[in-house]
């Protein structure tokens, strides 16, 4: 009787095996974006929410652990008083922190007027992805395309790796397809970005092929050269954006070239408010050259 | 009987959907070894302990579907994965193990493990990724370690649900 009952649920598990392969080898044939977004359409405002909560408890709770000798010797409606001063406090700060962050875009838009800004929010980040990808509460539906670079007032984050109607999937430089051109801005000398997850794991990206009499060095700015490379991710980030500082200059170990290594300007592993580059001088040609190659990512 | 399985199928699928959220959430658990917890892996074998192999497989489905619609990788792959685990997780110990705390931690390590060598092998070895063995012992393992801690607290909440929503004649 066991058995017999064993078999049929050992059909059922075979059952969900094929329907499981078809629905791989189908995303495989065509896009997963369809059932993909319609997932995260559902999905989106509880990541939202979620990634808020997040926030508010962790500010929550620095507050209580702060003015705890404070609150024990005041009464209750005091508490409630400074507790909702404390927050107006806090969305005080966060706004002029907001207002901080969008003068220094306005500046870079300034400087590049064929910029078109949108902004976003970090609202999740997959454990399971062995790059530490994130995702943003902009999509599709917000004028937002593959391949878009995606910054910070700092600098360069990565690019749109998959877009949904309401959130995209950004991957950044730590990851292994982040290959593109950069720009020594001191000595104007070229070479191309990569990473490797042990120069990840250290906080650094490298700069290869750089010339083996370079006069590159530890300080110098690096910024990206507006060139795609035929390995990269398959799109292009505009010129004159910041990647990071040198830290060090040191010899290949596969060929007579030097690389460098660079310290991101963005922190890479913790990213909270980003800016999408929904358009910029070029991007038509680069979307072009994506679509004829059929992409890389 | 009916109810308390729908009951029992609705308290799981809420668990499964906030561990999944708060997997996601940014800076809610520290990274250690640059690591983050998978907290769906030791939900479904924890599940799975308490449940037949049919309704652990579905269990497995469900948290392996939301993981695919996560990743953006292909549908269906993390499915079949958890399918198999949860189903594989109910049989042993519907047979072979003792249903207690440490063959749940055990279990977990166990799965959690073969998952870590599988995406090895698939997203790194495969591709031609030259640091599938850096990556394994400085990522991978290290986040099947810290999954398996969940499931301490995992383990008493699905025997809490599995004790608490289950009719008197259910097996």
């Amino acid at each position: 009787m066991k058995k017999e009952s064993q078999k049929k649920n050992l059909g059922k598990l075979l059952m969900v095996c094929v329907l499981m392969g078809c629905l791989m080898l189908s995303t495989a044939a065509f896009s997963s974006s369809g059932l993909g977004g319609a997932v995260n359409l559902l999905l989106m405002p509880m990541q939202r929410v979620s990634a808020a909560l997040s926030g508010q408890i962790t500010a929550n709770a620095e507050e209580t652990a702060t003015s705890k000798e404070d609150l024990l010797s005041e009464n209750e409606d005091l508490k409630a008083q400074i507790n909702d001063l404390n927050r107006q406090l806090i969305n005080y700060d966060t706004l002029k922190r907001e207002n901080e962050e969008y003068k220094k875009y306005l500046g870079l838009k300034e400087e590049n007027q064929d910029y078109q800004l949108l902004a976003a929010e970090v609202i999740a980040k997959d454990p399971d992805d062995l790059y530490g990808s994130i995702t943003i509460d902009q999509g599709s539906r917000d004028g937002v395309s593959k391949n878009d670079p995606v910054i910070t007032d700092a600098g360069l984050l990565g690019w749109v790796s998959e877009v949904f109607p309401t959130s995209s999937r950004v991957t950044t430089l730590f990851h292994a397809d982040a290959k593109f051109g950069a720009r020594d801005s001191q000595t104007q000398e070229t070479g191309i970005m990569s990473c490797t997850v042990q120069s990840a794991d250290e906080g650094y990206l490298r700069m290869n092929y750089l010339d083996s009499t370079t006069k590159v060095q530890e300080g110098d700015l690096v910024v990206t050269s507006g060139l795609a490379v035929e390995s990269g991710f398959g799109g292009l980030f505009p010129r004159n954006l910041t990647v990071g500082t040198v830290k060090s200059v040191s010899r290949s170990e596969s060929d007579a070239s030097l690389y460098a290594l660079v310290q991101p300007a963005v922190d890479l592993k913790n990213p909270k408010d980003v800016m999408v580059i929904t358009n910029f001088a070029g991007k038509s040609a680069a979307d072009e050259n994506t679509a004829s190659s059929g992409g890389n990512s | 009987m009916k109810r308390a399985g729908i009951l029992r199928g609705m308290a799981y699928g809420a668990e499964f959907l906030l561990l999944y959220l708060l997997q996601q959430v940014p800076g809610l658990f520290p990274e250690i070894s640059y690591s983050l917890p998978v907290l769906l892996i030791p939900a479904v074998v924890t599940a799975a302990f308490f449940e037949e192999e049919v309704p652990a497989m579905v269990c497995g489905l469900f948290c392996g579907l939301l993981m695919d619609f996560g990743s953006g990788s292909f549908l269906g792959a993390k499915a079949l994965e958890f399918a198999i685990g949860g189903y594989c997780v109910s049989f042993l110990a519907s047979d072979f193990l003792k249903t207690n705390l440490l063959s749940a931690v055990v279990s977990t390590l166990a799965l959690g493990g073969i998952f870590t060598l599988l995406q090895c092998i698939f997203t790194a070895l495969f591709p031609g990724n030259s640091e599938s063995g850096y990556l394994l012992l400085y990522h991978l393992l290290p986040r099947t370690l810290y999954t398996a801690v969940f499931a301490v607290p995992l383990y008493y909440l699905n025997r809490f649900l599995a004790t608490r929503l289950r009719a008197p004649a259910d097996p």
